[in-house]
């Protein structure tokens, strides 16, 4: 990672802490491969591209008691709001990191953002989102404590979310990225996390998650993962 | 990974902030407060460019000093926003060069 772009993200993750709003959020998306170096101890994992989105899941009710307006919080570092899409997801841009906030998306499907009005800003709601809620791990940011999902519930995630993917390359890294998680948790005998996720999904979710890897030619993965099944 | 298809992502990305900083550095107001002192008394004039890029004086007298530290954030602001694009400009300019020579191979 660049030197400024690491040092801008390190002071985003201090103001949030400094602003007691860290311990609510879970760091997701491609940010936490770089820290999941960590918890499979090997550095030279994930040195693949890294688009600029640092994405933050807030758990919804959000039960945060103070207010704090995230767009002001980060101004002065020169960073603008903007609003994405049709539906007018709000992001907050810098030339170094984009931050974008999520929600779980449940019940009927809708593009409507998720008003966050404690935070002062809005969220996407996305699909599967509560399985990155399922067994957040503390990994270390330099020297900010972040939550992150456990690598077992990012894989699983990213099999649930590769079939509903649009573009056919994000598709691809989705199941890329799955697929090397899985293997790394196998070879590091985490098989009961692995287990106790898969038992918390419906019987749809897990199927679809096999259907993903065979469709991709993991069959071994696929047997694997299917034994540890209900 | 497809490089090509993060790289034209990013490069979508940058180009919308370069026009989000634009519109920013277009809203904030025109010109810099600059003092002159005449028989020990501090007057006031804005500094600016007119549209057929003169440097224009603008009379403003004596000034309160909330106006002054507000002329003062806004020209910091000014410069942070215009640094911020010029960083974007060399980002886009990579990415179409990285983009091109990925067409060429």
């Amino acid at each position: 990672m660049q030197k400024p772009q690491y040092d801008l993200c390190c002071e985003v993750l201090r103001r949030l802490r400094a602003q007691r709003v860290l311990p609510y959020l879970v760091l997701t998306g491609s940010w936490c491969l770089l820290l999941y170096r960590q918890y499979f101890e090997r550095d030279e994992l994930f040195s693949s591209l890294r688009t600029r989105d640092m994405d933050f899941l807030v758990p919804i009710p959000l039960t945060l008691r103070d207010k704090i307006n995230l767009p002001e919080l980060f101004k002065d570092l020169g960073f603008l709001t903007e609003y994405k899409g049709t539906a007018g997801y709000m992001q907050l841009i810098h030339p170094e990191v984009m931050l974008e906030f999520l929600v779980p998306q449940r019940g009927r499907e809708t593009d409507r953002p998720f008003d966050l009005p404690q935070l002062g800003l809005n969220a996407q709601r996305l699909r599967y989102m509560d399985i990155a809620l399922m067994k957040p791990i503390k990994l270390m940011f330099e020297d900010v404590p972040i939550r992150v999902p456990h690598p077992a519930c990012f894989a699983l995630h990213k099999l649930l979310v590769a079939p509903r993917r649009k573009e056919a390359f994000k598709q691809a890294r989705d199941i890329e990225i799955a697929v090397e998680l899985l293997n790394l948790l196998f070879d590091r005998n985490d098989q009961p996390v692995l287990k106790e996720i898969l038992n918390r999904f419906p019987a749809s979710w897990r199927k679809t998650a096999l259907k993903v890897l065979s469709g991709a030619g993991q069959e071994t993965l696929h047997d694997r993962l299917a034994e540890l099944g209900p | 990974m497809a490089i090509r298809e993060v790289l034209e992502e990013e490069l979508e990305n940058s180009l919308r902030m370069e026009q989000r900083y634009s519109e920013e550095l277009s809203r904030l107001p025109q010109g810099s407060l600059v003092q002159k002192r005449i028989k020990g008394h501090a007057y006031y004039y804005l500094v600016l460019r007119d549209e057929a890029g003169q440097v224009k004086l603008i009379y403003k007298g004596k000034v309160e000093p909330e106006e002054i530290a507000r002329y003062k954030e806004i020209k910091q602001q000014r410069a942070q926003y215009r640094n911020l694009r010029a960083k974007v400009r060399g980002q886009i300019r990579f990415l179409k060069r990285a983009l091109n020579a990925k067409a060429a191979v």
